[in-house]
């Protein structure tokens, strides 16, 4: 209780340790809820907030394109709402008795509230050859950069890991006319985001577009030349040439800062419903934040643009004292190919589905039922109705296979039925 | 370039539920909107990213986009949640019969 007392109630000063979507949205919120005081925000990277969906997509196959839609904001619009950007600084220390942030600089920085959205780093492959210069790892614009440069028609890339980014990165290059070889210890792509039929599914689209994938297998080690891999052997013996290696195996969230100052930490900052972190005027959001899951019975921590935008926003109301909380499902999006799926809530083998539409069609939408309960759902090429469907996933409600199964049925007609109760 | 009125869709092919897109070139789509037995007119590129908005989520005045979750209001573009930030175009409408007219400069 102590601690909170010592809160000012009406914060002064913000201070945001962290230049992605979750720090840019949480200063956006706090102009928006009528926040008057400073807003501090510190990038690591030397370029303000901007879009990472595009990195492994339209930066890899449309470099030219990149750069009008790659920021988030004009510079301008940071001056406009006085919020002050430092780029290219990095965060050293946290004194929570203090109330300061420490630059590596040595420079103290003061705040009334502190928003750690430090995101995490790329897991990397700790085997010999895993930092040679045509090994890459997708996370910031300069990754996506020498990526790009890395894939010209023809050229053999291996794609280790083929989670969301590997699978998107798996289609830019086929799209470049790469050869492609994906492996990938699963049994499909994106098995945990998908499940099994859906990534079996997604399997048959990516073998069709020419990508040549190893699943069930591992890398054993790189074949070095020149200090360049030159092929990589899996563990059953396959040996796949190559001219250069992506590596998407996941990130590492960034709680170094959070851990030496003494905040709770788990797999992520831990965090309540408001995004705030056990010191009550330090708070955390994105991908280093761990918060109580959708469900209320597990804790989580999601690596997506929305829920990063939606607790960065959550936090800014919570330092404000108004009404805030971040228990929405988690949803996602992913373009391969000419296929957009989006995802909301629980997607899960332990579920059941109910297709509305089906595999082999253009577009179908698959509902994840725990008993009657709608849990999640999948939607591909039909985004008109994931716009209702996350709708109804949020609303934690029961459902009729039928009526959910049912093209005749709209499914805002759910929607309405559920707003009349 | 002073505005032409081009025809567009007929009114009843757009519903409150779903927008309608329309190509007004090879490269520019616009979607048309019904709400409370009026017609309203944006461009259909969401100003955030690569996302066409009459594939958006309508809920009474406002448009949601389909990718990110940003959202408009219809009858001026403002834009009303986050990431969207810049105004989305908006376009005059006017009925004449059945048919949907929009005022379109060609650019």
């Amino acid at each position: 209780m102590e601690e909170v007392v010592m809160l000012a109630t009406v914060p002064e000063r913000v201070v945001i340790v962290g230049g992605g979507i979750a720090s840019d949205a949480c200063a956006a919120e706090l102009r928006q809820s009528g926040y008057n005081g400073s807003i501090l925000m510190l990038c690591g990277e030397p370029w303000r907030p901007y879009e990472r969906p595009p990195l492994s997509k339209e930066a890899l196959d449309d470099k030219g394109s990149i750069e009008e839609r790659f920021f988030l904001h004009p510079e301008s619009w940071y001056d406009e709402n006085a919020i002050e950007l430092r780029l290219g600084v990095h965060a050293a220390g946290l004194d929570i008795r203090q109330n300061t942030v420490e630059l590596t600089t040595g420079e103290k920085i003061g705040f009334d509230r502190l928003l750690l959205a430090t995101g995490g780093t790329v897991r990397k492959l700790w085997i010999e050859g895993g930092e040679a210069p045509n090994v890459h790892y997708l996370r910031t614009k300069d990754d996506a950069l020498s990526l790009a440069s890395a894939l010209t028609q023809g050229s053999r890339i291996a794609i280790i890991g083929m989670g969301v980014i590997g699978a998107e990165i798996a289609a830019s290059a086929r799209k470049l006319g790469c050869n492609v070889t994906a492996i990938e210890p699963e049994t499909g792509p994106m098995t945990r985001a998908l499940g099994s039929q859906l990534s079996n599914w997604l399997a048959g689209i990516h073998h069709k577009h020419g990508v040549q994938a190893l699943y069930g297998v591992s890398v054993a080690r790189f074949v070095m030349e020149d200090g360049l891999v030159r092929a990589v052997e899996c563990d059953d013996g396959t040996l796949v040439s190559c001219d250069a290696v992506c590596v998407g195996i996941g990130i590492i969230p960034e709680t170094g800062l959070a851990n030496d100052a003494g905040l709770a930490v788990a797999n992520g900052i831990v965090v309540d419903h408001q995004n705030r972190t056990s010191v009550p005027s330090i708070f955390s959001a994105g991908d280093v934040a761990e918060l109580p899951a959708f469900d209320g019975a597990d804790r989580v921590r999601y690596e997506t643009y929305q829920n990063a935008a939606e607790q960065g926003a959550t936090a800014a109301r919570a330092m404000l004292g108004q009404a805030a909380d971040n228990t929405g499902p988690c949803t996602f999006w992913t373009n391969q190919y000419d296929l957009n799926i989006q995802s909301a809530g629980k997607v899960s083998d332990e579920f059941s589905i109910v297709w509305r539409g089906s595999m082999g069609d253009d577009g179908f939408v698959a509902f994840f039922l725990d008993g009657e309960r709608l849990v999640g759902a999948v939607a591909v090429n039909r985004a008109r109705d994931m716009a209702v469907a996350r709708k109804l996933v949020a609303a934690k409600i029961d459902v009729k296979p039928e009526d959910l199964a049912s093209d005749v049925l709209p499914l805002r007609s759910l929607l309405k039925a559920l707003s009349k109760n | 370039m002073s505005n032409k009125w081009i025809k567009t869709c007929n009114k009843s092919d757009v519903s409150e539920e779903e927008p309608y897109c329309f190509a007004v070139s090879a490269e520019k789509n616009i979607a048309i909107y019904k709400l409370d037995e009026e017609f309203f007119c944006t461009d259909d590129l969401c100003t955030h990213g690569n996302a066409s908005l009459s594939e958006g989520f309508q809920d009474e005045g406002i448009i949601e986009c389909p990718f990110h979750g940003g959202a408009f209001n219809i009858r001026t573009g403002e834009p009303t949640s986050y990431p969207c930030i810049n105004a989305i175009r908006t376009y005059s409408v006017k009925i004449e019969g059945d048919t949907i007219m929009v005022a379109y400069d060609g650019e």
